[in-house]
Parts: structure tokens; sequence; C-alpha cells
């Protein structure tokens, strides 16, 4: 049996820390072969392993990088004519090494980190991957446009797609917004007359089911095979309803109605706007009083008081995340008075005004007095690029919001002036032409940022410097529009956590690679579009959309590789032992077990923050934490491990004989919680 | 907070100016129940010079490194101010040495309590109208660690002085400092009249019972040029101002000699017999 160990610089990633000669000459007097590249991982690299293989004879490859999540089915698949994917193992010298520890302690730490592995692929024997045919079916998370365009997309490619939507209706915040802006020319479009046609195609279309007042639940299997499980609340108004709206007229309960952001009122049995989907009425339970006037009037029977929530299980083979995003609540800054002075509005209450749908039927009036606004002012970056908020990011799309009302309120009542107080203006590609579009209509704008706002005998003052003359000012206006930005809807949150998917900075799902797989998630076979991962306008919401559905879709066409999780008893004693023979006297060596989905994945996510921990933490990556048997703890003990940590998640249960319950711990491990889990390594000593 | 007795640290602008006021976050705690340290051998925390550019960081470092000493000798897990200022110092000086001491402001622990203080009320303040002035030493330096409202409209005040009863007033200057402004004190006293004068003109347009204030600082600018405002400007102010320790330790039954009403320069004789009844 002849083992090659291959050593990956990976530029100065790892070489200009770990001192890679030292490690070629200790495992060469120990009679292995060992090359050294300065990227392994390019096409030159993979020719190198290939050629060293043949020439040298070599059964077996240990490869020493960066962590096998990036390359590492890489390395096996390109080599699988070389070596058995199962001979061929990796080393993450990278961020579990080179990028967490100093130059000595981590030149240590690779050596015992490779001598596992050997040890490893010296009981390896070949495997071939199981392979699975995936369910040809998709649930698509979200219905506003980004779930809407996905959910048409897969249905047109021949998949069975099921739409889950937490609201009555589908449409998302693009039906609230009225008038959206155009990217290629200077116009606004109307959001509903674009997204009503393809919203009745949804309903319409044989291979799409569509679940209203629904939230994903529970996940179970894995990539190709989920098992999902969702909770669907009832509407109290069954398929037979004919949406004649008789209901409405006798209900007697009048409250806030969300479409209008509680600017106009609805009924307590209602639909939110007239195209919504499905194009049935609904009853809002809480507000319901039961006075039983709609059953009277109802002659088809469609209302059922009796309707029960429902848990519906499905079979899917891809996941698409579209759960959106939430408007930023301007009333969190609390020095503009948005909720305290009336006539201080945010841009959505501002577009809800402007839609001849809305409360004024379209009509620019103060809600103080009906009266029209002399001077609206309006302010940027409101609960975006603030520190104090703690959003530091840019929301993208408010500046072009902003232009487009301020556009349309000078095109269609010119007597009232907009101003504008922007941090910058960011109007990128040809938005520009908005901009100097709104300049050619006398738009004025100044650069600062308001401090606060103040009521003065009932005119608003905004304060701010304008940070191009310098001057302290004060703005007179009788209308005042807050540009607040877009964070992560509770939708992406409970996502996220069900799945398990990272998070970025502002709690928005995060992409595997953002350049290369800019719509997959870190879990194989989930996507994810819109602004669940980050903020974006319509149209890059739907390009997103569709190159999510198209992953889906390839995903599902190819077989699916299951990850097998015969890990050989031998395999695994084998790492241990391998590390364990490099411990020295004085180190207490612990050896952390985190599974490949999860916990492994944290890990990286330390190092790819340089975030510094104590270098005797040796982890090792299972399928599972259950492929750990008590014999292994046993083992590790012996072999003189000080102690053993579990990575737990998704409420793994794991049973520790009672004997080694001080020395083998647990912790739950999350991937976004890197840096608890650096802290509990920190601290384990 | 710790449930260990607070280090309760003292004011210099109070010591000089109202002692009674400084004694009143004593009779607070004494009446809730909450332990705390009262220590001959703190010194100040030097914030007054270091916030005018005339004492060297270095210097108020040393100082409360010493400060910080004496609490943990005493063995408090954090420390308690009555001024906004030392508040801020002693902050800056934790984090600057990664000190694991606590800082917390007195107002926040009377946040903390405004339940319990609400059933030991002996007076209430139903029916009095007030205004609030929060520090800005409070608000503004550490913006993270203001809990009530938000950095640039703090709302301890207001919530403390609304579960003591009174209804409490919004007014147009009140991101505003109150006008003392630390080294402008010492080298520009007109403008810190300016600011002074904006501030209580913005406040007596809503005609308030009281001025509320959260600092030492805050109550000796706005207590003392209130008259030399009148002086100058002919425009009568006349409204009471008081520190929010002061307040609370008079609604639980603390006399005016013990709170030391005599000190203040803008009479607040009046305004006591009437929550006095």
């Amino acid at each position: 049996m002849s083992i090659g160990i291959f050593l990956c610089e990976c530029g100065g990633n790892i070489a200009d820390v770990i001192d890679l000669g030292q490690i070629k000459k200790i495992f060469e007097s120990e009679g292995f072969f060992v090359k050294t590249d300065e990227h392994l991982c390019s096409d030159q690299g993979y020719r190198l392993i290939e050629e060293c293989i043949r020439e040298q004879g070599l059964d077996k490859v240990v490869i020493a990088a960066c962590s096998p999540m990036i390359h590492g089915r890489r390395f096996q698949d390109v080599l699988a004519s070389a070596v058995n994917p199962n001979l061929l193992q990796i080393v993450n010298i990278r961020e579990q090494c080179a990028w967490v520890h100093r130059s000595d302690e981590a030149l240590y730490k690779a050596i015992s980190l490779i001598s596992g592995k050997v040890e490893r692929v010296k009981r390896s024997l070949p495997r071939t991957h199981e392979k699975v045919e995936p369910y040809k079916e998709v649930a698509v998370i979200g219905g506003g446009v980004s779930g809407i365009t996905a959910s048409l997309s897969l249905a047109k490619h021949g998949v069975k797609v099921h739409l889950v939507e937490q609201k009555t209706t589908i449409g998302g915040h693009t039906v609230s917004i009225g008038k959206v802006f155009s990217p290629d020319k200077i116009a606004v479009e109307c959001a509903l007359c674009s997204l009503a046609p393809i919203m009745s195609e949804i309903y319409n279309h044989p291979s799409i089911e569509l679940y209203d007042l629904s939230r994903l639940k529970g996940i179970k299997g894995s990539k190709g095979r989920f098992e999902v499980e969702i909770e669907r609340l009832p509407r109290y108004v069954t398929d037979k309803c004919i949406g004649c709206g008789r209901c409405r007229y006798v209900c007697p309960v009048h409250v806030p109605d969300e479409c209008n952001i509680g600017m106009k009122l609805r009924r307590a049995i209602y639909t939110p706007f007239p195209q919504a989907i499905p194009p049935i009425v609904t009853v809002d339970i809480d507000s319901c009083t039961k006075c039983e006037k709609c059953l009277d009037v109802c002659e088809i029977g469609a209302i059922d008081f009796n309707m029960q929530k429902e848990l519906i299980k499905l079979k899917i083979g891809a996941i698409v995340v579209a759960t959106g995003f939430k408007r930023f609540d301007t009333n969190r800054v609390k020095e503009y008075g948005h909720g305290r002075f009336i006539d201080v509005l945010d841009q959505m209450e501002l577009a809800r005004i402007l839609a001849v749908n809305g409360p004024t039927e379209g009509r620019l009036l103060k809600s103080s007095d009906q009266k029209p606004p002399q001077r609206l002012v309006m302010i940027q970056c409101v609960g975006s690029r603030d520190e104090k908020i703690g959003n530091r990011y840019c929301s993208k799309i408010c500046c072009m919001i902003a232009l487009k009302h301020a556009c349309f309120i000078r095109e269609h009542f010119p007597e009232t002036e907009v101003l504008i107080s922007y941090t910058d203006m960011r109007t990128t590609g040809f938005f520009e032409d908005y901009y100097r579009n709104a300049q050619d209509l006398g738009v004025l704008f100044i650069r600062g940022r308001a401090s606060e706002i103040v009521e003065d005998d009932n005119i608003l003052l905004v304060r701010m410097e304008d940070t191009l003359t310098g001057e302290q000012i004060e703005i007179e206006s009788d209308m005042v529009v807050l540009s607040g930005g877009i964070e992560a809807s509770d939708g992406t949150n409970e996502a996220a956590e069900i799945l398990g998917l990272s998070q970025t900075e502002g709690s928005f799902i995060k992409e595997e690679n953002p350049k290369l797989r800019p719509v997959d998630t870190d879990k194989e076979g989930i996507y994810v579009c819109g602004c669940a991962k980050g903020p974006k306008d319509i149209t890059d919401s739907v390009i997103e959309a569709n190159a999510a559905s198209s992953r889906a879709f390839e995903f599902l066409t190819d077989e699916i590789k299951l990850d097998t999780n015969d890990i050989r008893y031998e395999e695994l004693i084998g790492e241990i032992n391998g590390i364990m023979q490099w411990k020295r006297e004085s180190e207490d060596v612990i050896l952390v077990f985190l599974d490949e989905q999860v916990g492994y994945r944290c890990a990286d996510n330390i190092g790819a923050k340089r975030l510094e921990y104590p270098a005797n933490i040796r982890i090792i990556m299972v399928p599972t934490i259950r492929t750990i048997t008590e014999k292994h703890l046993r083992y590790a003990l012996h072999k003189g491990a000080k102690l053993i940590l579990l990575g737990l998640h998704n409420s793994t249960e794991v049973e520790i004989p009672e004997d080694l319950k001080n020395k083998v711990l647990t912790y739950p491990v999350y991937t976004p919680y890197f840096k608890r889990l650096k802290e509990v390594f920190e601290k384990i000593e | 907070m710790s449930e260990k007795r607070h280090y309760l640290f003292k004011s210099c602008v109070l010591g000089a100016y109202y002692p009674k006021v400084e004694e009143c976050l004593r009779i607070v705690f004494d009446r809730l129940g909450i332990r705390y340290f009262d220590d001959p051998n703190q010194s100040s925390c030097t914030g007054h010079g270091y916030h005018s550019g005339i004492y060297p960081f270095k210097s108020t470092l040393e100082v409360n490194r010493r400060n910080f000493s004496l609490a943990r000798d005493a063995g408090c897990d954090d420390i308690v101010t009555s001024c906004a200022t030392s508040y801020a110092t002693l902050k800056e000086v934790k984090n600057f040495l990664g000190d694991s001491i606590e800082v917390f402001h007195g107002s926040d622990v009377i946040h903390k309590n405004r339940d319990q203080i609400r059933g030991r009320l002996e007076h209430s303040l139903e029916g009095v109208r007030l205004v609030t002035h929060h520090g800005c030493h409070y608000a503004k330096i550490f913006y993270k660690d203001v809990k009530v409202g938000a950095p640039e409209h703090p709302m301890l005040l207001d919530e403390i002085a609304a579960s003591l009863g009174a209804e409490v007033l919004e007014y147009k200057e009140r991101g505003l400092c109150c006008g003392m402004g630390f080294r402008h004190l010492l080298l520009d006293q007109e403008y810190c009249k300016k600011i002074a004068e904006r501030k209580l003109t913005s406040m007596k347009k809503v005609k308030p019972d009281l001025i509320l204030v959260h600092c030492p600082g805050c109550l000796l600018t706005l207590d003392y040029f209130q008259a030399i405002l009148e002086k100058e400007t002919g425009v009568e102010f006349k409204i009471p101002v008081m520190h929010y320790a002061e307040l609370t330790a008079m609604l639980l039954g603390a006399s005016p000699t013990e709170i030391g009403a005599a000190a203040h320069h803008t009479k607040i004789d009046r305004l006591i017999e009437r929550i006095k009844g």
C-alpha cells in the first residue's frame, strides 16, 4: 500500500503560516510520497496529483488544503478515475488551522491532523456513492414576486410546485407599492397590472399547488428527498366561494386594512384587494364577532366556521426560499417622530396615498388637514447605513423609491415642492436618468443626514447640516417622508432556523458563494432568491428567482449522490489514533466531533473570520454525530484525549455512558453562531 | 445589575453645589433596601476636567483604575453613578482597560425598580406636568446602552416620571444640550447662555411645572442660568429644576431639608408644597 500526501500552499494562505517544508520532511522520513504545490485546486494541481498517482503508483491520497467543504467533493470527482473517492481524504489545514492559530502551533496541529487522515485512509476500502432519484417536486416558500416567478418557471419546466404563502393572498410587497420604477425608461408602471396576470397564472396552473395562510414548520430527510411539514391555518371559507363579496357588505366589523398599512378600514370577512389570489374571501377570525350575518347572505354556503388548521406533509426534492423582507420600522428612529407627528410618513405610506386604490384615491393630501402639502421633505437612509440602529448595510432601493415618488409628485402635483436629503444618491446604471429627470422636474437635493424633526406651530422643521456648505439648516415643511430601509423578514429568520441555513449581517440568508453560486445556500438542494437574500429591486428579484428555479431544476434532473453514512468503525478509530499519536507530553488535546452539514461548517466560519482559538482543539468531521460509538469515545480517552466535545444540532440526542459524562461534553451548534462555538473552544479548558 | 451591593459613585458638581441632592440617591436606596457602599476614599472621576480638555486621558485612566480597585476591594461588581459625566467617563475607562466592572447610572437603578417605588410613594406627581432632559454624556456617548427610547430620543426619565404619576410633555428642543458644554462654560459663556435660552424658551412654551434632569451639570446650568437670563432679557422663566434622585427621594417621603431644596437657585418650594399638599 502506498499513500501520497499533497500539501497545498493556497497561494500563501497556508504556506505563510505553516512551514510546509517541515511537514514534507517529517512525512517523507516516515516513507510517504509528499508533494507541495501552490494551488492544488487549479487544473494544473489536479493534473499534478493525477500524474503523481500514476507515476508513483499511489493507492491512496491525502490532500492537506482548505476545508473539504470547499473543494473536497471536486477533488474526489475529478480524480475518481485515478483513485477511489473514499481513498482520498482532505485535511483542513486552512480554515481550521492556518487561519486560526499562530505559526508554531499551527504547524504542530497540521502534522497531527494529516497523521489522522493518513491513519484513516490506511483503513479505508474503495466505495461507490449510493445514487438516488430525487423527488421531482419543489417547495417554494413565500409568494411575493420572487416566489411567484420561481414557481411559474419551475412549473413550466414540468416540475410540480408547492407554493407556501403565509398571508391570505400571494403578491407580497409588490402589490402594496402601487407604482413601481422601471429600469430602462423614466416611467412608473402599475405594479398590479404587471403582477395580476401572473398571479392568476399561478392559481390556474395545473402543476402549482398554492398553500395560503401557511408556514413551513419542519423538515426531515436530506437533499433530493426532503419531507417538509407545512401548517395551514383555516380560511373559514371553502373553495366554493365565487368572490361575489356580498358577505363583505353585511359584516359589521371595521378593522385597519393591512394592505393599506392601516390607512383604510376593511371588514372582518374580506379580500385584501380585488385581484387577490386565491380569489376568495377570508374570515379574520381574531376580529370576527361571530354574528353570522355573512352566513345568511352566502347563497352557496361557502363560509364554514368549523374549518381547522391542517398539518400538510410533502415529499419534495428541492426548496426555494423566497421569504422576502420586512420594512424597517421607522418608529424606531425616535428623533424623526414617525408616529408622534401625523404628517411624518414613510415611503410605503406615501405609496398608498399616491395609489388610486389607496386611502385618498391617489390625491396627495396631508393626514392632518386633508390639504395638499406645500413642501415635502424626504429623508433618506432611515434605518440603513446607520450604526446607531445597527443596520450598516445600504438598502439599495430607497434612493430609487424616493426619486420615483418625487418625480411623480412634481409631475402630477406641481404645486408641491419636493426636497430630498440624502447621504449619497445611489442610482446605478440607467437609473441615473431618473436622477437627472428629478433635477429637471425641480426636485431639490440636500446632502446631509437629518438630525431631528421638531414641530413648531404646526410646521415640521427638519434640522440637518448641509454637508456641502457646512451650514446648519432648518427646513420648514408640512409633510416629511422617511425612506425606511429593508430588514430580513420574520419568515426569512424562521426559514433559516428550520432549514439550518447560514445568515449574513442583518439576518438575510447567506449564499454559498456570492459570485459563482449566488442563489445556492450552504445546504445542497435549497436555493434562495429575492429579498430573503438581501435588499434588491423587483427586476433583480425576478432575475434571481429565475436563477434559483433553474438551479433547483438542474439539481432535480441530475442523479443525487447521497452522503453514505457508513464511515466505517475502523476508519474513525484510525483518524483518532493518527491525531493522538502526535500528542505532545504537555498538551491537553480536546477532540471535537462535528457533523458535516452544520457543525463543521460552523467551525469553518470561525476560520473564515480569522478568529483565533487554542490549537489543542482538534476537529474530526463525521457524517452525523450518531456515527460515533461508545467504543470510539473510550478509545479516544484511552489514547490520551483530555476531553471530547460533541456538536449537536436539530435536537439530535446522543447517549453518553454515565462514567464518561465528565469527559464527554455536548454543545448545540448552529452554522451562523460560530462566534459562540469559538468561545466554547476557548473556555473548554 | 449585580445582586451584590453597588459601589455608589459620588458627583463633584452635586457635592459642591447641591450637597443634599448628592445624598438623595442614598435616601432612595435606603428606602428600597438596595445595598450600596459609600466609600470615603473614592476620588472624583475627573470627567469634568477631562471633558473640558484640561485634564489628560492618561491621568483620568490612572485615577479611575484606582477607583475600580476600591470598588473591587469593597466586593462590588458594579458602580452606580449619580452623574451622567461620571457614567460616561468610567465607561470609557472601563472599555479602554477591558475591565470587567459594570457601570450604571443611578437612573437605570431607579427605572429598574420603578414598580417597587410606585408602591411606596408617599406623594404622587398626579397633575404635575413636566419636561425631561437627558444628559448628553448618558445618551450620546454610549448610545448602544440606551435601553429606553432611542439614543437621540431617550425615554428613561419619561418612563420614570410617568410611573411616578406625572404628565410628561414633549417640547421642540428636546434634543438640545442644556447649554453647559464643558469647555464652552470655561471659554465662551455667552454661547452657553444662548443655548440655555433656546432650551428654556422651548420648555416654557409648553408650560411645565417642573424640569426633570438627569445630570448634575444640567441641573446646575438650567437652575442657575434662569435668573441670569431673566436679568439680561427681561423674560421670566421661573421653572423649578430637579434631579431625578432628588425628586424620587422627595416622593418617597424625604423632607425639603433632607433633599436640600434651599440650595436651588430657582425656587422649588411652591412646587414641593403643591406636591406634598
